[in-house]
């Protein structure tokens, strides 16, 4: 019963990841060189972790909401 | 003073062994000051200082130091009756992980304390780039251990545990414009109340009991379009919601102009929230849960201001140099608390940061 109830939920996922994996390479249209501006400062996601984090800490204790501005790594931007 | 080059001295000894571990070690400074102020009587300072140091192009070590000093007369400590209070929270933290261009993984460790608070955290996070690099994906995972005692007063002691997670992701959707989004969840289990915050219900003041249990879940996103000529608009929204019933939407724009050396940025931030499902402005009776916290009423607010930046690459013995500004002031518009229908005031902070 279990293996009936599984195959499908599998195949499932295998054609989600089929298709997110088609999706996903159409959508690769910005090649390194054109990433130039990605660059600089203003296009980084989280320039100063410092600074972001003195920012959220003032809304944090004020506000009833929080989280989700944290760091989330890097930013794409394909400068190393 | 004594307690900063305490600190300096610490961190130096944090980051010493990399420098004995490594032929040669990047350092990298940072230092940062800021002042809070508002219309409701209360002004803090922060200090925060730390230092990354990297062993080569893929390990680095961190640590930092912060120090808030807080002085309130707000309505919550008048109605408190315990009049203006000072306190002073120390925040120590320390980092390690491995970088490299695509891949990262760090593990943190944070310690804070105060006069009636005691937090531990722990946090795993980690980023891969896909795509040629124009998708990144993240994780994160976090802990905290928290113990709450009421100053002046043995034998109060309440436990609070925190646990964390965020995934997210970001895109390079043109050569202009950069997407992100975050999913950030977190559940608080544990003493959530105020140990000094009292309900009058008929006369009689109650402490405020507020449920144990609180999962909360934020979705966070956001838009960089590059304009040309220097010019730049960063955009964010969130979607907030918790198991206490407060929802919320923050929206947010910014317009950055680069020059180098010089930024400028114009900030504008607005945001609303409902009440939790069980605040009160007053009590007509005792219920289950109560509570007179203003961050649990409805209320908005806006915050607005300019940022200057100085930015140098190569100067003198730097390999770059960075100078900011930052001043912004803000509104709060409490629609349901009965002892403050507004508060404002002004957020300035200042820092510096410099590599070598």
């Amino acid at each position: 019963m279990s293996r009936s109830i599984l195959l499908p939920a599998m195949n499932g996922v295998r054609l989600l990841l089929v298709l997110a994996a088609v999706f996903v390479s159409g959508c690769v249209r910005v090649h390194p060189w054109e990433r130039g501006v990605h660059a600089r400062r203003c296009m980084q996601l989280n320039p100063d972790s410092t600074a972001t984090a003195f920012e959220q800490h003032v809304f944090e204790y004020r506000e009833g909401a929080a989280g989700g501005y944290e760091p989330v790594g890097g930013s794409g931007c394909g400068c190393s | 003073m004594r307690l900063q080059l305490t600190v300096l001295v610490g961190l130096g000894i944090a980051v010493a062994p990399l420098a004995l571990a490594a032929d040669r070690v990047d350092v990298e400074p940072v230092t940062r000051f800021a002042l809070y102020r508002d219309s409701d009587s209360t002004t803090i300072w922060t200090a925060a200082t730390g230092v990354t140091g990297r062993l080569d192009e893929r390990w680095e070590l961190g640590a930092r130091y912060l120090v808030d000093v807080v002085s309130s007369a707000s309505v919550d400590v008048i109605t408190q009756a315990t009049g203006r209070f000072e306190d002073t929270r120390h925040d120590i933290s320390v980092s390690g992980g491995w970088r490299e261009p695509g891949r990262s993984l760090v593990v943190g460790y944070s310690h804070s304390t105060e006069n009636d608070w005691q937090s531990h955290n722990a946090s795993l996070s980690g980023s891969l780039d896909l795509l040629q690099r124009n998708l990144t994906l993240s994780a994160s995972v976090g802990f905290q251990d928290n113990t709450i005692t009421r100053a002046n007063s043995f034998g109060f002691e309440e436990g609070l545990r925190v646990y964390l997670a965020t995934l997210g992701a970001s895109y390079t959707l043109t050569p202009r414009d950069l997407i992100s989004a975050s999913l950030a969840s977190s559940y608080y289990d544990g003493f959530q109340s105020s140990p000094y915050r009292y309900v009058t219900v008929a006369g009689q003041a109650l402490l405020e009991r507020q449920p144990e249990q609180r999962f909360r879940q934020a979705l966070v996103l956001r838009h960089h379009r590059y304009l040309g000529g220097g010019w730049a608009l960063r955009s964010h929204g969130r979607l907030y919601a918790d198991t206490y019933g407060v929802k919320s939407l923050t929206l947010g724009v910014e317009s950055v102009f680069e020059s180098e050396p010089i930024d400028l940025a114009l900030s504008l931030r607005g945001y609303q929230q409902t009440r939790a499902d069980f605040y009160r402005a007053a009590y007509a009776s005792e219920q289950r849960y109560l509570t007179i916290d203003k961050e649990l009423s409805p209320f908005w607010d806006v915050f607005f201001g300019p940022t200057l930046g100085y930015g140098r690459t190569r100067l003198g013995p730097f390999e770059g140099l960075r100078l900011e500004a930052r001043v912004q002031g803000f509104y709060f518009d409490f629609s349901d608390f009965t002892a403050l229908d507004r508060r404002y005031g002004v957020v300035a902070d200042v820092g510096a940061s410099a590599a070598f």
